[in-house]
């Protein structure tokens, strides 16, 4: 299948059931909620060592937020909810407690509730206020520039982790170009984040590795410099592949990615070095969803 | 289905308890009409005091009200209750969820004990307002007030939790012994306001409170700003205004953790 004159191969991505949740971080100007937001958000790429795949979901208008402040929502993915209520309390703890100016409130309304500032209002020793006013609780802890508000609880929901596509390209330079405009696209979509450096992989891999203490290795079907050594899945004319991972609270909004990242990158002028997409997968035993890329984009 | 409406149609003043409203459900809707009620000191079938229509027995309308029926929305839980005239006692006593719109003025002791839901009274609420129920240690529990009008003496006492929005004036000895939760009053403020309160946000226009307490010279007005964008999405205007309101953290003498904003 061609779209647009971009080679769409005939695969799906394979992914998996996580739990996710939504954070809206505020703060007096822009420049501070990214700040927080950026911090919280680091080293949160990949559950294999991170615990939680996080990312900026987008920013939001003064008009958007519980407070009237500018701020960003913030999406959290986890395998299990312990594991997302640790890495939520301890980052919410260090990365926005911390940063001057911000507020933090849940993003997400359900029955399943985690805690957000139930314990971070410890912090206040003594000197924490409660507050709760249409079924929200907030803490208000005493710090240096003012006061830290925290809603109490966020909710935790089903969601779906590891939806991705590959560009296989001629060369380093288009690829990269190509999934940048991939990511732009993205970052305009709700309820989607691409938890990567940049929202892009290079070091795509596979389950185990000939080290017994690793549980995923470098993808060698799709490295371009063992081509001629492993069995490759990748044509001759192709010599740099990179992957985009998506993260989204449903199968429809993955979906929707996805078709709208591959028709952004088969109306742009890199489209010509792409020898085509891909899709990484484990044989269809590991993970529920399976998003077939030319169904997507049917 | 219609909502469950009660035209009250008596001329007399006395007085009549409407706790039962609060316990109809579907089954009991069948047999209203065979309800008997005490009316002074005679029993009296239903349909003797009041014209029945509807059949919604979670949406009540009550109309023609007067200030003799007292305890409307006693107990109530998931109703809601309209009321087109004023009522009389106990207005939404105990009251653990649901909504009660007023429409007129309520009587003594409206909303003592509330402990969830929300209560929009239209006109004033006459004294011991959210205050405590005889034997109970915490008068207003939890929940969301607003009176538009003005509110009496000896009101709000022991406030745990939860908001009250006092459009008008309130009287002498309220907010007594608060232990927590947000009374934002925006008129005069009568005599001994807020004695032995422990805890608590103030939100007032009234200036005269502001040498009870100490100046936090902050500038972070982030709940505030919070706050008032929920008040105004519940209340569906805006009743604060855009000037920054003045911060004042902990009481002088005392030294208890009690905020008040001035507008």
């Amino acid at each position: 299948m061609k779209l647009n004159g971009l080679f769409i191969e005939k695969t799906f991505a394979e992914a998996f059931n996580m739990k996710a949740s939504r954070i809206i971080v505020t703060a007096d100007n822009k420049k501070w909620a990214k700040n927080a937001s950026l911090s919280f958000t680091g080293f949160a790429t990949s559950v294999i060592a991170c615990g939680v795949e996080a990312g900026i979901e987008r920013e939001l208008k003064k008009s958007e937020t519980p407070d009237g402040r500018p701020g960003c929502s913030i999406l959290l993915f986890s395998m299990s909810r312990s594991q997302l209520e640790k890495q939520l309390e301890t980052r919410a703890g260090q990365c926005i407690l911390t940063c001057p100016t911000t507020a933090l409130y849940s993003g997400l309304n359900g029955d399943d509730m985690i805690p957000l500032g139930k314990n971070l209002k410890y912090f206040g020793d003594g000197y924490q206020i409660s507050k709760k006013i249409n079924k929200r609780r907030l803490w208000r802890i005493p710090v240096m520039d003012g006061e830290f508000v925290c809603e109490e609880k966020t909710a935790r929901v089903p969601a779906i982790g590891g939806g991705n596509f590959l560009i296989l390209s001629k060369n380093r330079k288009s690829c990269l170009a190509a999934c940048e405009i991939a990511v732009k696209v993205m970052a305009k979509l709700d309820n989607i984040i691409t938890p990567f450096p940049g929202g892009v992989v290079r070091s795509g891999s596979k389950v185990g590795s000939k080290y017994k203490a690793l549980i995923a290795s470098t993808n060698d079907a799709f490295c371009p410099s063992l081509k001629g050594i492993t069995g490759s899945k990748l044509s001759s004319k192709v010599s740099a592949v990179m992957e985009i991972v998506i993260n989204g609270l449903t199968k429809e909004d993955i979906d929707l990615a996805i078709k709208k990242s591959l028709i952004a990158i088969s109306k742009s002028v890199y489209k010509k070095d792409i020898v085509s997409v891909s899709a990484g997968n484990y044989g269809g035993k590991l993970g529920k969803y399976h998003f077939h890329l030319r169904d997507i984009l049917k | 289905m219609s909502a469950l409406t009660f035209k009250f149609k008596i001329k007399d003043k006395l007085r009549l308890d409407m706790s039962w409203l609060s316990t109809i459900d579907s089954a009991s809707l069948d047999v209203l009409n065979k309800k008997n009620i005490m009316y002074g000191n005679k029993m009296y079938n239903i349909s003797k005091l009041f014209s029945i229509s509807g059949n919604d027995c979670d949406n009540i309308k009550i109309l023609n009200s007067n200030d003799c029926l007292d305890n409307i929305g006693n107990n109530l839980s998931n109703k809601v209750i309209t009321i087109e005239g004023n009522v009389g006692l106990g207005l939404g006593r105990g009251m653990n969820s649901g909504i009660i719109n007023l429409k007129g003025n309520a009587g003594e002791g409206a909303c003592s004990g509330m402990k969830g839901g929300s209560v929009f009274i239209d006109g004033n609420a006459s004294n011991r307002f959210c205050c405590l129920p005889t034997g109970r240690s915490e008068g207003f529990v939890d929940g969301f007030v607003y009176v538009k009008k003005n509110v009496g003496s000896n009101s709000i006492s022991r406030m745990r939790r939860g908001n009250i929005i006092i459009g008008g004036n309130i009287g002498n000895n309220s907010c007594y012994q608060m232990i927590s939760g947000s009374v934002t009053i925006l008129g005069k403020i009568g005599k001994d306001f807020g004695l032995d309160a422990r805890r608590g946000t103030f939100i007032v226009k009234d200036k005269s409170l502001c040498k009870n307490y100490i100046n936090a010279n902050v500038t972070d007005l982030t709940y505030y700003n919070f706050y008032k964008s929920q008040v105004n999405s519940i209340l569906r205007k805006s009743i604060y205004g855009s000037k920054e309101p003045k911060r004042y953290f902990g009481h002088k003498k005392n030294k208890e953790l009690i905020e008040l904003f001035v507008l």
